[in-house]
């Protein structure tokens, strides 16, 4: 039990990052690389936040806002900076901002760990089923579990939601539809980071804050992402989830060094059986 | 121009066996860099024809340079084959398993084909890592002394010289390979696969070759990589060196052209190489400079060098 | 003599609805077979069947007395050529090169002999590159064979296509809306050609083609086959078909399709003295990169006008109507929006300033539902829930059909129904100035004159439009002014008659062809081109 709940929270936090890659994907058809270093400047915001204030609110809001703005950051490199460039070419332009990131993290903070304290309850222990459960980690859980709802209704039942699509679609008939394709773009990326800022602020406590803690966890994302059909929201939260239990339960099983080979077996197995993700769409062949 | 296009290979040969003694010349602390420059462009030159030429997107170059070191190591230390016979043979081999690899993701395009071919590099890393004395574990394997029947053993410096010669024959080979009508049929198959089909083009075939072809390069280059570093240590062949490579192709340019793929490691790989001076400034140099590049020439070294040089030219270029 | 091509009773469905429902065709040796049909009969199903694209439910295909292989490269190196509806030439490669991937059919060198470029490999890339330019001059390809292909005029890239696909010598040459995109002279070449293929005794050739041009296949084949819903009504010499009822019936709407008779006439002009006209064009220049294709473009629009621009293929009157928008941006000159500088703002400020373009693709949002279509036009507009429903359903009534596809995603609607939804997609905007690209290309003549109406309709409205067209009988009569575009520039402007006057003059011109040579029902109002896709991949060969 205490591992299903161990793996669904790691999990949950791969889904979180996949989220954000798809919701950018979805609507710029860009893949950024630089997810994971979103999560760490806003895993560093939330350190430094926290050693100034005692608000959860505001530790919380300055991750957040880190991410958004890292996102905006991304937005810059791959819409204003690269306009021309192929998709390709603006990936590349993510990859570059992945190593500038880090590079600036190692500059100010260095490559020792940062110790982050667990957000809103503490160490707190929650009995249940006849276990007691780290409270974070159900944090975790229920975080996850709303910000997805969220996005899903904000992506499936607004106009708003219906405009990014269509911005994805075709930025030129977009715009003929009155769409402001610019800030549409914009908003997508900023979103993305923010998620990527709460997932900073959730796994911090876990791992500690430290300049590569990004490219630690971006592939489980990507795979994750993958699984879900690589275009839908709710299909990076059960890839996210799955993946999480394989590697917790290949942990247990096979012992920690096997981790990665099982989950890209995992991930080859799925992809050769099929070929566009589990929860299939056509998005895939946009790279 | 004209003798180039009548006999290649012996303009290939001629030009390898040039810049080949010309690198010898160079201070010995120095070549150790160059013959690591010529291992990093036979790759890009490759993922070149692979990314640019036929639109495959894979990042197990690491894996297959992890294949070509130390399949070689394996095939001198265990099964005692002399040196001329290990490296064809793990050429082979390595192009074999690219076809491989190609057959079986022959369904997948795009990232999700990028996405797969990481797992291909994660199993096989995890593969070398716990494979034993096979494979020397976490360590890695050491490299034999490099016997060649009646010379004297291989210095690093002459393996640095003879990576500079092989790089030349493989940017001759894939020049060639990109002109004929393979090449024409890659890139028929890039742009559009139905049209290609329709010009008798098996498509399946095709990327299948085209795996098999750029493979045999990587691990070619691996091998060489090996013997330059006298061994092999599985720490080296990671992802971030797989994405190393896929940036230097974008840079490059992802037309299918060689010249881009040739430049982009002398930008991205030899000047932050030779400026390692920098310390903890590399990353913040590489980064910009990755950036300034992508925002510079946004299709890619190859197809700025054309622009430039039609500007140059003036309008009497332009009117033809 | 039997039949090099027998396909007998095809049956393809997608999805629950048949494309293909007891599709039928023979094809002799050495004869020039032509399929019509209206839109969605299910034509390039057909082709597609035929060259393995589609896998057949039903039916039973035998080429050359052999039933056909399943892949398309087989059926490729079989025998069977073809090109395809929209643009599909491979833009990295020079002209002769594209020409040259025919060849791979017949070629042989591997990989090896590729590499090291042995004597074999060299004698073959010799002959590749020689029958290349043949057949690159054969077709009337007008640049040099080195150029890139990327950037060159549809009709060339048409050319080349025909060119590359001869290349593999093939027995049978499928054409996929050949003359599509093309103007009148470029069509009675491809005509032509086909027909001196045909006669070639070198290589004994029979030729499939769809065409929605029906003039142009009744002069060409010796046989045609018709087809609706999927299924062939007849088949049959071309004065056959010609008298054909059902034919008649199912293609051509209900009375023959001629110029329209009822089309109204047009409506007073309101330019006030004054008050700033709607638009106002002075000096305009733009174009893509450092290549400006329109320059010094001058034209006003006053309140409930309705302007046409009229101009062969390439001429620029995309560009020019893209550029109103902000896409491409202006180089040089200004837009006057009611006096009020628009150029330099974005595509998404102009449209929300109440200007609507409807492009030559229609600019839906093919992914998503009609309804969401709708809502998606009136961001920004902040519309209250009652507003949007009275001016959707005020819209559904001018557009029944659109009604009751609803829930359709847009993407599936056929031509005229995505021209509808097109122009509702404008209207609920409520719009001062709507500007249509193309607006009867690829509708049937029927579906055309209804669009006259439903422009003339809008312009009694007090809406200003603007229509560019390559086929202006059915929007002349209704237009108060005209203007020729030519080579980025207006030559002339005036009434609509005399404008489409000189533009008749200056086709002949242009062209090479002498007048009297032409098929006497090639006139404009044939001309039409049908398929979105190809549209939308000019204008993606074109940078937009």
């Amino acid at each position: 039990m205490e591992v299903f709940i161990g793996g669904l929270a790691i999990g949950s936090i791969y889904a979180l990052l996949a989220i954000g890659v798809v919701l950018v994907f979805r609507a710029t058809g860009v893949v950024n690389f630089a997810q994971g270093e979103l999560m760490m400047i806003s895993a560093y915001a939330y350190v430094l936040a926290a050693d100034r204030t005692d608000s959860v609110a505001l530790q919380l809001l300055a991750a957040i806002l880190a991410g958004a703005i890292g996102g905006l950051l991304c937005y810059v490199v791959a819409h204003v900076l690269l306009p021309t460039s192929s998709r390709i070419g603006q990936v590349i332009g993510t990859i570059s901002l992945l190593v500038l990131l880090q590079a600036v993290a190692r500059y100010l903070f260095t490559d020792i760990p940062l110790r982050a304290e667990p957000w809103l309850f503490g160490d707190r222990d929650v009995e249940m089923f006849g276990i007691s459960v780290a409270a974070n980690t159900l944090l975790i859980l229920a975080v996850t579990v709303i910000a997805t709802g969220a996005l899903f209704y904000w992506q499936g039942m607004t106009v708003y939601g219906r405009a990014v699509r269509a911005v994805a679609e075709d930025p030129w008939r977009a715009a003929l539809s009155g769409i402001h394709v610019a800030s549409t773009l914009a908003t997508s990326w900023a979103v993305g980071g923010a998620l990527a800022g709460i997932a900073g602020v959730l796994l911090s406590p876990v791992v500690g804050v430290f300049p590569t803690m990004g490219v630690d966890v971006i592939f489980p994302a990507f795979i994750a992402a993958v699984l879900g059909g690589f275009s839908s929201i709710l299909g990076s939260l059960i890839g996210g989830l799955a993946l999480g239990l394989i590697q917790t339960y290949a942990v247990v099983t096979f012992g920690g060094t096997f981790k990665d080979a099982v989950m890209f077996a995992v991930l080859l197995g799925v992809l050769l059986w099929r070929p566009t993700g589990l929860l299939a769409a056509t998005a895939g062949r946009r790279v | 121009m004209r003798l180039w296009s009548r006999h290649p290979v012996l303009c290939v040969i001629v030009a390898a066996l040039a810049l080949g003694s010309l690198a010898s010349l160079i201070p010995s602390y120095r070549l150790f860099i160059v013959g690591q420059l010529a291992v990093v462009i036979m790759v890009t030159v490759a993922l070149a024809v692979l990314m640019g030429g036929a639109g495959l997107l894979s990042l197990a170059s690491a894996a297959f340079m992890a294949v070509g070191g130390y399949s070689v190591i394996i095939a001198m230390t265990q099964l005692h084959l002399p040196l001329l016979a290990a490296v064809p043979l793990v050429v082979l081999g390595g192009a074999a398993l690219g076809g491989l690899l190609g057959f079986v993701t022959l369904r997948l395009a795009g990232f999700y084909l990028a996405i797969a071919t990481i797992g291909f590099l994660q199993v096989l890393l995890q593969g070398l890592k716990h494979g034993g004395a096979l494979t020397g574990g976490a360590y890695g394997l050491v490299m034999p002394p490099l016997e060649l029947p009646f010379l004297p053993e291989l210095s690093v410096e002459s393996v640095a010289a003879i990576a500079v010669s092989l790089m030349v024959v493989t940017v001759g080979g894939a020049v060639t390979t990109m002109r004929s009508r393979i090449g024409r049929a890659w890139i028929a198959l890039r742009d559009n696969e139905a049209a290609a089909q329709m010009q008798g083009i098996d498509v399946r075939y095709m990327k299948v070759l085209a795996f098999a072809f750029t493979s045999g390069i990587i691990s070619l280059a691996g091998v060489l990589h090996a013997f330059l570093l006298s061994g092999t240590n599985p720490s080296t062949y990671t992802m971030s060196l797989s994405i190393f490579h896929i940036t230097l192709v974008v840079v490059g340019g992802m037309s299918g052209s060689i010249l881009g793929a040739v430049l982009a490691p002398l930008i991205l790989f030899f000047l932050p190489e030779t400026f390692s001076a920098l310390g903890e400034w590399r990353d913040f140099f590489y980064g910009t400079i990755l950036l300034l590049t992508l925002v510079l020439m946004p299709s890619g070294i190859s197809a700025g060098i054309r622009s430039v040089a039609i500007r140059l030219a003036g309008p009497r270029a332009r009117r033809v | 003599m039997s039949a090099l091509l027998e396909a007998s009773d095809l049956r393809v469905s997608f999805g629950g609805v048949h494309a293909l429902d007891g599709f039928s065709v023979a094809v002799d040796e050495g004869e020039i077979h032509g399929i019509i049909g209206p839109n969605g009969a299910g034509k390039t199903t057909a082709i597609n069947v035929l060259t393995g694209f589609v896998k057949l439910h039903g039916g039973r295909v035998r080429f050359g007395g052999h039933p056909l292989p399943g892949r398309p490269h087989l059926i490729a190196q079989a025998g069977i050529g073809r090109t395809f509806q929209s643009s599909a030439i491979f833009p990295d490669l020079t002209a002769l090169e594209n020409v040259m991937c025919g060849g791979h059919r017949w070629s042989r060198t591997g990989l090896f002999g590729c590499m090291v470029r042995s004597k074999v490999a060299r004698a073959e890339e010799a002959e590749l590159r020689r029958m290349a330019s043949v057949w690159l001059e054969r077709v009337g390809f007008q640049f040099p064979h080195e150029a890139p292909v990327r950037a060159l005029p549809f009709g060339e890239h048409r050319k080349m296509e025909i060119a590359r696909a001869l290349m593999g010598k093939p027995r049978l040459l499928l054409l996929d809306e050949p003359t599509a995109g093309l103007t009148p002279t470029e069509v009675h070449l491809v005509g032509r050609l086909l027909k001196a293929l045909r006669s070639d005794s070198a290589h004994p050739l029979s030729i499939l083609l769809v065409e929605h041009n029906v003039p142009f296949i009744f002069s060409l084949c010796d046989r045609v086959t018709a087809v609706d819903k999927g299924a062939t009504i007849v088949s049959g010499s071309p004065a056959e078909i010609r008298r054909h009822g059902g034919v008649i019936q199912s293609y051509l709407g209900n009375e023959g399709a001629a110029e329209p008779q009822a089309v109204p006439r047009r409506g007073e002009t309101h330019l006030a003295e004054g008050t700033p006209p709607v638009l106002e064009m002075r000096q305009v220049e733009a174009g893509y990169g450092r290549v400006k294709v329109i320059r010094g473009i001058d034209l006003k629009v006053g309140a409930g006008e309705l302007i046409v621009i009229c101009g062969r293929n390439g001429a620029g009157k995309s560009t020019l109507l893209n550029a109103l928008v902000g896409q491409p941006r202006v180089l040089g000159g200004q837009v006057l929006w009611f006096g009020e500088r628009i150029d330099g703002l974005s595509v998404s400020q102009i449209v929300r300033k109440g200007l609507a373009l409807v492009p030559q693709e229609r600019g839906i949002i093919s992914e998503q539902s009609v309804e969401a279509n709708l809502k998606l036009s009136t961001i920004g507009l902040r519309l209250r829930r009652a507003e949007y429903r009275a001016r959707r359903d005020s819209l559904m009534e001018r557009f029944p059909k659109l009604w009751e596809r609803r829930t359709q995603i847009a993407g599936t609607l056929s031509g005229g129904e995505r021209q509808m939804l097109a122009l509702a997609k404008a209207l609920i905007r409520r719009p001062k100035l709507l500007v249509l690209d193309e607006p009867s290309i690829g509708l049937a003549p029927t579906i055309v004159e209804a669009l006259a109406g439903m422009v003339a309709d809008i312009c009694r409205d007090g809406i200003s439009v603007i229509v560019a067209e390559q086929n202006v009988w059915w929007v002349a009569p209704l237009a108060q002014r005209a203007y020729l575009l030519e080579s980025g520039k207006f030559i002339a402007e005036g009434a609509p008659e005399d404008v489409i006057h000189r533009e008749r003059i200056l086709e002949n011109f242009l062209g090479e062809t002498d007048t009297d040579e032409m098929p006497p029902e090639l006139g404009p109002a044939f001309a039409e081109s049908p398929g979105a896709e190809i549209l939308s991949a000019q204008r993606d060969v074109h940078g937009g």
